[in-house]
């Protein structure tokens, strides 16, 4: 898997994980904005979390089609717990938080034991912000490690000859490769 | 977007429709020089002559040159006449492989070679065999050229036969003569009181399969091809027309036919065995055709579709491999490959996984080379019906 593969899989991981226990919360990708959702079934509803694409990844500077290498990468995961302008018990909200979190380190579980293996959490560090209302908002950098391929299956962009389709045909043509 | 220099020199080469790829001209060796005015081209050594240029070139050679004035009355004698019909003279000296090099220089030109002379191997037995073996073993498969020849034979003095030494089953006018095919004749016309001009019976039955407007046309089946116009069927007797059977060389006669009608049969290339193992020679000249046909069809279609090459890529594969299928499919139409029982073109061809072309060749992506044997088939080409003693039982 590609990190971009491992990273939907972690998502997909934590999606399931809600899902499967009946939590109406869900994870986000990054490049969405849930606020801004215009279906109202998409449009997401506190709370919720988003992660962001691993940035400080540690990036082999050599790699081919076949190399599978284990790699370390922080793969942020923001919690948003507080609605604007609406009544909440913030106890009741971090439990999801709490629900999470266990999953994810719970050895019982560990949501995520066939994508990567966890090395450190840090975390939750409070990123509440005041924007005309409070936003309560939790943030937690998990440091893991996952076995990636950095080359794409896709094929480099070399020309083959005429000359070579025709060798191609002839061998066919010829009848002696099966 | 860098192509390699190789590029270059691809050239596009068009087909006109969907049969006119391929001229399916013939070349007429001769050891005999050629007067009048009728010089050979001068990159290739040939010398074309058509309908509207065959009576001038007979009048003006028939005296000095008569082996192949016949043969130039004789390609042009029937209702179905060569377009174009090529000779190559040596002006007296044995046929080499230079002259055939260079007669060759473009080789989709001409398909087929045949052999000239005023009495087909009778007189001249040691020089027209010498030129035979020179041509026959020319005929590679690679160069796909089909050699056709007849040679004649004179009765003993007892008015028995004899087949010569060169057609020995260990000798390579059948041995190794994946590409020819000979037909045993005896018969010739008088031009004067001294002079015997021996019939050519193949070169009849040559035009006759390949101008008669079908890529692929029965050269011996019963209702077609037969009773050619100046040429004669022979008169060999039974022993001897086994023998030549036995020899698995073809002949010219009225013997498999109820109504006595002459026609070529035992057309399958010359062969050490019998029953031979080498095909039909219409199976040949259908092979050929498709052959050239696709090679020539997916290079258009390639270039057409602005592509000097491709990329060496699963995906790029994919689309010669349709191409390739859809010209099979062409060739199918027009006869050149079989039905199946499911009334579809009877081949089978197979773009290998990527996994199997990786085993081919694990850097083919990187160098571009795109490994052969990625594309394999089976085609059943053209084969025609021949005289079957079984079929005609059945009516």
């Amino acid at each position: 898997m590609t990190l971009g593969q491992v990273y939907y899989a972690l998502n997909t991981a934590v999606n399931q994980f809600l899902k499967s226990n009946g939590i109406t919360a869900r994870l986000y990708a990054f490049g969405i904005n849930p606020q801004q959702q215009k279906a109202k079934a998409d449009k997401a509803t506190y709370p919720y979390f988003q992660s962001r694409f691993p940035t400080n990844v540690d990036r082999p500077p050599h790699t081919t089609r076949d190399s599978a290498i284990i790699t370390w990468f922080d793969y942020q995961l923001d919690f948003y717990a507080a609605p604007e302008n609406s009544q909440y018990n913030a106890a009741e909200m971090l439990e999801v938080f709490e629900k999470v979190m266990n999953a994810i380190q719970d050895t019982r579980i560990q949501i995520w034991r066939d994508i990567a293996s966890l090395q450190k959490i840090t975390g939750p560090i409070d990123t509440t912000y005041e924007g005309g209302s409070v936003k309560i908002s939790l943030t937690t950098i998990f440091r893991l490690a996952a076995v990636c391929s950095y080359t794409l299956d896709i094929t480099p962009y070399v020309e083959s000859s005429i000359d070579s389709v025709m060798d191609v045909i002839d061998g066919a043509l010829s009848g002696e490769y099966d | 977007m860098a192509f390699p220099a190789t590029f270059i020199r691809t050239i596009s080469t068009l087909t006109q429709g969907a049969l006119g790829g391929l001229p399916r001209s013939i070349v007429a060796v001769t050891r005999e020089t050629i007067s009048g005015d009728f010089t050979p081209d001068a990159e290739t050594g040939l010398i074309a002559i058509t309908a509207s240029t065959k009576d001038a070139f007979i009048e003006a050679n028939e005296v000095g040159a008569p082996g192949i004035s016949k043969d130039v009355e004789l390609a042009f004698a029937g209702q179905i006449q060569p377009p174009i019909f090529y000779i190559l003279s040596t002006n007296g000296v044995a046929i080499n492989n230079t002259a055939l090099n260079i007669a060759n220089k473009y080789p989709r030109n001409w398909s087929f070679i045949t052999l000239s002379s005023m009495t087909q191997g009778v007189d001249d037995y040691a020089t027209f065999i010498a030129d035979a073996e020179t041509i026959n073993a020319w005929c590679t498969n690679a160069r796909e050229k089909l050699f056709l020849f007849t040679f004649s034979l004179e009765a003993d003095e007892y008015g028995d036969y004899a087949l010569p030494a060169a057609f020995d089953a260990d000798q390579p006018l059948r041995a190794e003569a994946p590409n020819t095919l000979t037909l045993i004749s005896n018969r010739y016309t008088e031009p004067d009181e001294y002079t015997k001009a021996f019939n050519n019976p193949i070169l009849a039955m040559l035009v006759f399969i390949l101008y008669g407007g079908y890529v692929s046309r029965s050269a011996g089946s019963l209702s077609d091809a037969n009773d050619f116009d100046d040429a004669l069927a022979d008169t060999f007797p039974e022993t001897f027309r086994a023998t030549i059977e036995q020899a698995s060389l073809a002949q010219y006669n009225g013997s498999k036919d109820a109504g006595n009608s002459a026609f070529v049969f035992n057309t399958q290339m010359n062969d050490k065995v019998y029953p031979p193992t080498t095909v039909q020679l219409e199976t040949k000249i259908a092979q050929y055709f498709v052959s050239d046909y696709i090679r020539v069809g997916v290079r258009n279609d390639l270039q057409a579709a602005g592509q000097p090459g491709v990329v060496a890529s699963y995906a790029d594969l994919l689309k010669i491999f349709a191409l390739f299928v859809t010209k099979l499919n062409d060739c199918w139409r027009v006869g050149a490959i079989q039905t199946n029982a499911q009334g579809q073109g009877d081949f089978i061809a197979t773009l290998k996984s990527e996994e199997e072309i990786l085993v081919l060749d694990p850097t083919w992506q990187k160098t571009g080379i795109l490994p052969v044997g990625a594309i394999v088939a089976q085609i059943r080409y053209y084969s025609a019906l021949h005289y079957i003693p079984f079929v005609l039982q059945g009516l």
